[in-house]
Formats: structure tokens, sequence, C-alpha cells
């Protein structure tokens, strides 16, 4: 189905894309991994609880450094959304339904969280949105080094995003991790921001 | 890739013996999707070691939340989402046990086809190997596993637009590097 989504947009790529797509999906482990498996079936799952908390109060850290080089604008425009819409260190919209995977075919309302549980409202929507526009052309655009903290940076938040609303799966009403949740989504805009930034400082290959 | 109702059945059968408890119906979960879990954590992690705990807490997390899994999205697609949510959660110390992914509204059953190349180009591989983070996942989910751009996205918790981005980017890279 994609695939002729392809054709449309790109064919000359076609040939890269018909080589991706005859590799084997299917690649089987080097040892047998289910020994290991049955053995963790059974274990307390008391430990998950205690294992999400723990990574939130180690993300509370970096969350927090991330506020702090927030913009003013947007700290005042999203905290003024979650003011205004749900009492106090809780996110608008908190929800377990699956709203976060996309349906196909469906209209794509988007949330500009990363997870299934907070919905930012139209301020980080827009400021998330104008920011990933030519992101990835920004990304190429910074020496190999910076582009690489870049990304890395990136994803370690991404990843922070998607093991607190893990966490938040497991203890939907928890403050602390709600509030972890917003900062580390400032933490992606100030991020995204700063790609801007460093890009935007420095001279495209067709400037003189 | 549409399963033969007599394997669907089957399927099926393994899924709801293992919710009651049965390890061995759950085995034979594992033997049947083991190399395409597998395979697609290897891809998105490129580390042996790494690849293959990401795919046993993907089977742990399965058997612990096998009652979440109703059914309305394939079995196969279904572990791959916990798939990438394990992988994408690695390199951090002390990550969380995976959760899975709530179900999809839409009842799609669309299964990534699952044949085997018996000439895989390496390569491809290694080219793709070497792709940066992001653009890498991309175009395992949406160029090797055949997920959607939609689909892609919401695994990877990252835009539609974003996706798209990454796939622009990694054709382009993949491309030079395969005629260097």
């Amino acid at each position: 189905m994609h695939m002729k989504d392809e054709l449309h947009n790109g064919g000359e790529h076609d040939e890269v894309m018909t080589m991706v797509g005859k590799l084997p999906r299917s690649i089987e482990p080097q040892r047998d991994l289910w020994p290991d498996i049955a053995s963790r079936l059974d274990a307390p799952q008391i430990a998950r609880r205690r294992a999400g908390l723990q990574i939130g109060w180690t993300f509370a850290l970096a969350a927090g450094l991330g506020c702090m080089a927030l913009g003013a604008l947007l700290t005042v425009g999203l905290m003024k959304r979650v003011g205004t819409s749900t009492a106090p260190g809780t996110l608008t919209a908190q929800t377990t339904t699956p709203a976060a995977v996309p349906v196909v075919g469906a209209p794509q309302v988007r949330q500009a969280s990363l997870g299934g549980y907070a919905m930012l409202g139209p301020e980080y929507e827009q400021a998330r949105a104008t920011l990933m526009i030519g992101l990835a052309e920004r990304l190429d655009r910074l020496p190999p080094l910076e582009r690489q903290k870049v990304e890395r940076n990136l994803n370690e938040v991404r990843r922070a995003l998607g093991e607190i609303n893990a966490a938040l799966q497991l203890a939907p009403n928890d403050t602390l991790l709600r509030e972890l949740l917003l900062n580390t989504y400032h933490s992606e805009l100030t991020l995204l921001a700063n790609v801007s930034q460093i890009a935007d400082s420095i001279p495209s290959r067709t400037q003189s | 890739m549409t399963l033969q109702p007599r394997a669907i059945d089957t399927e099926q059968q393994w899924v709801e013996r293992a919710r009651d408890g049965d390890r061995a119906a759950f085995e034979q979960i594992y033997r049947a999707y083991s190399g395409k879990v597998y395979g697609l954590c290897l891809r998105l992690t490129r580390e042996v070691s790494v690849a293959e705990d990401c795919t046993q807490e993907t089977f742990i997390s399965a058997w612990r939340n096998l009652n979440r899994f109703e059914g309305r999205s394939a079995l196969g697609t279904w572990l791959h989402r916990i798939a990438v949510n394990a992988a994408l959660a690695r390199g951090r110390k002390g990550h969380l046990e995976v959760v899975p992914p709530p179900q999809d509204d839409a009842g799609e059953e669309r299964e990534p086809a699952m044949q085997m190349d018996a000439t895989p180009p390496l390569d491809v591989e290694a080219a793709i190997e070497s792709l940066p983070e992001g653009a890498r996942h991309v175009l395992v989910l949406y160029g090797i596993y055949g997920y959607t751009h939609e689909e892609a996205a919401g695994m990877l918790g990252i835009a539609v637009g974003t996706c798209k981005a990454q796939l622009h980017r990694a054709r382009r890279l993949l491309r030079e590097r395969l005629s260097a």
C-alpha cells in the first residue's frame, strides 16, 4: 500500500526502497531465548512499579534542567493551558484510550504528545509543529558531532517520554509523573529550538 | 501477509490458552514470532545482545499483558509494537519494563509479510545499519516491515511529518552510500 505512495512521491528512489523491501523480515536469534524468557515469566510484577518510579525521579533532574532553558513564551502558554483546563499538576485530556495510536484512513487529530497521556493544547502543538518543519534538513546542516549530540539528546527525551507514559499506565493518577511528562515535553521543545538556533547560525552551502 | 484461516485459528487458540497460563501455548507463540521480533529489534538496536534483551522483554511483557490483547490487530503487529517500545527504551539505565501499547480502534488486521529471502543483500543491511538512528528506525519500520507512515510514527512516538522527513533522509543517505 505505502509503496504506491512512494511511486508518486519519489520515483527516483524506488530502486533503493525495492532493495530494502527485499530484506528478510525474520532473523532467528543466535541462541534460544526461550529458557530465559520462561524463567522470568512469573517474576513479581511489583518490580515494574518500582522501576517506573525510579525512572521518574531520575528523569526529574533532566527534565528540570530542560525546563530552565525553555523560552518564557512557551512556558507561560503551556502553564496557562494546564492551569485553565485541569486541576493543578495535571495534564489535560488524561486518557487511557489509544488516541496516540494512529488510525489508518481516519482523520488525523494528531496529539502533540509522544504517548497517550497528554494533549498539551494548541500552543504546544503550534510551537512543536513549527520547530519540526525542516528538522531533518537543519540537522544535516549541523557539524557531524553536533548533529549526533542533538540526535542523541532528542532520542533520550523521547525515550523518557515513552517511559513516563508507560509509568503512567501503571500509576495514572501519579501527579509527579504527570508533571514530569509536562516537563519532558518542555525539554523536547527546548532541544528543537536549540537545533533551529544553531542551524540558523550556520551559513547554508548555497550561501557565500 | 494474510494468515490462512487455519493458522489464525491456531494462533487464537495459542493466545487463549496462554491467557489461561499455559506456558506451552505461549512458547508456541514465541517460536512463531521470535524471528520477526528479534529481526526488528536487531535492526533497531544494531547490537545482538541488546536485541536479545529486547526480544526477551517483548515476550515477557506480552505474557503479562495478554489479557489486553483483544485481537483487533494481528498478534505480530502487537508484538512488533511492544518490541519497538522495548528497543526505544533501551540505552537508558534502569529503564522500565515495557508496557504494551493499547490496541488501535481501526481493527486493522494488516500483518507485515513474513516471507524469508534466502539471499539478503548484506551491503544493504550494512548501509542501513550505518544510518542515523531516527532515519534508520523509520526506514526499518516502513521499508522492511511495511508499516505505513502513520503506523511507524505512532510506534516511534514521532509526528507523521517527521516520519516522512526521516524516510526521505534515510533514502537519500542510503542511495549515497550504496552508490559510493
